[in-house]
C-alpha cells in the first residue's frame, strides 16, 4: 500500500493542506455564494409558484365568476321569461274583461239608447196626435165661425132649452 | 171653526128681518165687523151672492145668466122665462170665443152648456 501511494507520489501533507482548502472554499463558496443564490432561487421559485397558485385561483375564480354569470343569466332568463309570461297572461286577462266590460256598456249604451227612442217616440206621436186634434178642432170652430149665425146657433140652442125643461 | 158663505147670509137675512132702516145700518156694519174679525172679508162676495139669492127667493125671481158668441135675442129670452115659469133676472154675457150655441147658469147653480166649444172640448 505504501508502495502504491508512494508511486501515485500523494504527499500527506499536501494532501491535507488541499483538503482543508477544498473545505473553507466549500464554506466560502456556500457562504457566500451557493447559499445567497439557492435562497434567491428559492424565493424566485416560491414567487413563481405564488403567481402560478393565484393565476389557478384567477383562473378558476373567473371560472366559477363565468359560471355564476351563466347561471345567474339563465336564471334572469327564465325569470324575465316568467314576468313576460305572466304579463301576457294578466294583460289577456285584463284584455277580456275590458271587452267584456265593454260589451256590457255597450249594451247598457244601447239599451239606455233605445229607451229614450222609445220615449221620444211616444212622445213626439203624442204631440202629433195633440197637434192634429188643435189641427182640427182650429179647423172646425173656422167652419162654424163662416156659418151664418141662425143657423149656426139654431140647434145647440134648441138643445139648451130642451135640457132646461129636464131640470125645471 | 169659520162659518159657511151660506152660515153667514141666513144670520144676516134673519138679523134684517122686520128691523128699521137705522137698525139695520147699525146690524149691516156689525156684520162687517164680524166678517174682519172672522178674516173672512176675502168671501164678502159669496156672502153677498148668497143674500141676494135669498131675498130673490123670497121675491120668487130666478137669476139666469145667459152667455153667448154673439147677440141674445128676445125670443130666446122670452123662451127661458116660459121654461122656467118664473120671474126671471137675466144676466147676459158674450164670448166670442165659444164659436155658436148657448150656456145657461141658473142661480150660479146649474149649467147647461150647450155651446160649440164644449162640444168640441168633449170631442178631443
Amino acid at each position: 500500500m505504501e508502495e502504491l501511494i508512494k508511486h501515485f507520489g500523494i504527499d500527506w501533507k499536501l494532501l491535507i493542506a488541499q483538503a482543508i482548502n477544498f473545505f473553507i472554499l466549500l464554506f466560502l463558496l456556500k457562504k457566500f455564494a451557493y447559499g445567497p443564490i439557492l435562497k434567491i432561487l428559492r424565493k424566485r421559485k416560491e414567487e413563481i409558484e405564488g403567481g402560478l397558485k393565484a393565476s389557478k385561483e384567477a383562473k378558476e375564480r373567473l371560472e366559477r365568476a363565468e359560471e355564476l354569470k351563466e347561471e345567474t343569466l339563465q336564471k334572469a332568463r327564465g325569470e324575465a321569461l316568467s314576468i313576460v309570461g305572466q304579463a301576457e297572461k294578466t294583460a289577456k286577462i285584463r284584455q277580456e274583461e275590458i271587452v267584456q266590460g265593454g260589451h256590457q256598456k255597450a249594451e247598457l249604451i244601447m239599451a239606455d239608447a233605445k229607451k229614450v227612442i222609445e220615449e221620444e217616440k211616444a212622445k213626439m206621436g203624442e204631440e202629433v196626435y195633440q197637434n192634429a186634434e188643435a189641427l182640427i178642432k182650429l179647423g172646425l170652430e173656422k167652419v162654424l165661425g163662416r156659418m151664418p149665425t141662425k143657423e149656426r146657433d139654431e140647434i145647440l140652442i134648441q138643445e139648451a132649452l130642451r135640457e132646461l125643461k129636464t131640470i125645471k | 171653526m169659520g162659518y159657511s158663505p151660506r152660515q153667514y147670509a141666513l144670520a144676516l137675512g134673519a138679523a134684517l128681518t122686520k128691523k128699521t132702516a137705522e137698525e139695520r145700518k147699525n146690524i149691516l156694519r156689525n156684520f162687517l165687523r164680524l166678517i174682519v174679525k172672522n178674516k173672512d172679508l176675502p168671501r164678502l162676495n159669496f156672502i153677498i151672492n148668497e143674500v141676494e139669492r135669498d131675498e130673490r127667493k123670497t121675491k120668487g125671481i130666478l137669476k139666469v145668466e145667459l152667455t153667448s158668441s154673439g147677440k141674445i135675442s128676445t125670443e130666446l129670452k122670452k123662451d127661458v122665462k116660459k121654461i122656467l115659469g118664473k120671474k126671471i133676472l137675466f144676466e147676459e154675457k158674450t164670448d166670442p170665443g165659444l164659436s155658436a150655441g148657448l150656456k145657461i147658469l141658473v142661480e150660479n147653480e146649474t149649467l147647461i152648456d150647450a155651446t160649440a166649444k164644449h162640444q168640441l172640448d168633449k170631442l178631443f
